[in-house]
């Protein structure tokens, strides 16, 4: 038990400042303290912490990392997903009258995309939200989302829901999104120069996907016959990534510059 | 103003001197009071107090009694020498003539 609490108490004081955390562990040692006494001592300090730190503007708009990458990743993570059961039910790939490598190079367009959206948008919710950043409840929606697709597959005990086949998709989606924010906690903003090479690669390959989903649509339409609804996107939504893109990297670059700031 | 806490601490913090650090104030605010003074407390009000400009802390040494840790020690700056003796001017100033005051003076009301 012992062993347990101290341990717990080891984990606690890594979300504590290094200078903080020598300093508790050394009293501690210091007065002998009990594993009991100590553990409880550090959760209040810990939540002190937090809260003084959720009292700065930033925690509470680090979500806003969130909605590019979601609405502008979120297409490609439906489709691969779609592909996944459509292929796990159906044994073939869902067809709109595209090409075996037509498919193979949107799927490719769509990950790659996918998971450039999710590194900087986890980026900026890192470098906003700093060290509320492993307590974060905005961290929890995939968590619960994961739980409850586990949980519903496990329950009808069969494997087509669609939202479990948008697992697999959505944890490639959130690793990167993970990662981002890792670096964004320790970093707080990219080099004006590496932004703008990360949205160049990201403004490409969007353009690459508008194009590809032109194609789709087109190849749909002549497949059925005239049958399927025209799915062309008007220009308004179409210009919606690149306003996101700009907008996110200047987040990442010019504003973000908290490397100064304790939070 | 101070609140009673933050005195508390200013107070440990005078009666150590050289040698105010995290463990030893708790040690001297216990003994004093009687209660409980748990670390979280103690730190994020350090935090206060510096933060207000009436202590300065830095890190010491590491000892080999702490595990190789080094302490956190802490001195009183003399606006947090003002600070406190404006406090214990005003408590024994608002004090004066009350029940338990008497008391302490061995008067009976």
């Amino acid at each position: 038990m012992n062993r347990v609490c101290w341990w717990l108490v080891d984990i606690l004081c890594r979300t504590l400042e290094p200078d903080e955390r020598d300093a508790v562990r050394g009293d501690f040692a210091e007065s002998g303290e009990s594993a009991g006494r100590a553990l409880r001592d550090v959760i209040g300090l810990v939540v002190r912490r937090q809260a003084a730190l959720w009292k700065d503007w930033r925690p509470w708009v680090a979500p806003v990392g969130l909605i590019a990458p979601v609405l502008c990743g979120g297409s490609g993570i439906a489709w691969i997903g779609w592909q996944f059961r459509t292929i796990r039910i159906y044994g073939v790939r869902y067809e709109v009258g595209l090409t075996l490598t037509d498919d193979v190079v949107r799927l490719a367009c769509f990950s790659i995309l996918a998971i450039a959206w999710a590194w900087s948008g986890g980026f900026v919710f890192g470098s906003l939200s700093r060290r509320t950043l492993w307590a974060h409840p905005a961290l929890l929606i995939p968590l619960a989302w994961f739980c409850f697709a586990v949980l519903q597959a496990l329950a009808s005990g069969r494997l087509d829901g669609m939202l479990f086949w948008f697992l697999p998709p959505a944890i490639l989606f959130l690793i990167p999104f993970l990662w981002g924010a890792r670096r964004g906690v320790r970093r707080g903003a990219l080099s004006t120069g590496t932004a703008l090479w990360l949205a160049a690669a990201i403004i490409a390959l969007t353009l690459i996907m508008q194009v590809e989903d032109g194609r789709s649509n087109l190849a749909f339409a002549a497949w059925s016959g005239g049958g399927a609804m025209d799915g062309r996107l008007a220009w308004t939504p179409r210009l919606l990534p690149f306003v996101a893109i700009i907008w996110q990297f200047g987040l990442m670059s010019a504003g973000m510059r908290f490397k100064e700031n304790k939070i | 103003m101070l609140g009673e806490f933050e005195y508390l601490l200013l107070t440990a913090a005078a009666r150590l001197g050289e040698d105010a650090y995290g463990a030893a104030m708790r040690q001297e605010i216990e003994g004093a009071t009687g209660r409980r003074c748990s670390i979280g407390a103690l730190y994020t009000t350090l935090d206060r107090l510096e933060a207000k400009g009436f202590v300065k802390t830095r890190m010491g040494d590491p000892t080999p009694q702490r595990g190789g840790r080094p302490k956190r020690m802490v001195r009183v700056t003399a606006k947090g020498i003002q600070a406190a003796s404006e406090f214990y001017s005003a408590v024994t100033r608002a004090s004066r003539g009350v029940a338990w005051e008497a008391h302490r003076a061995g008067v009976r009301p």
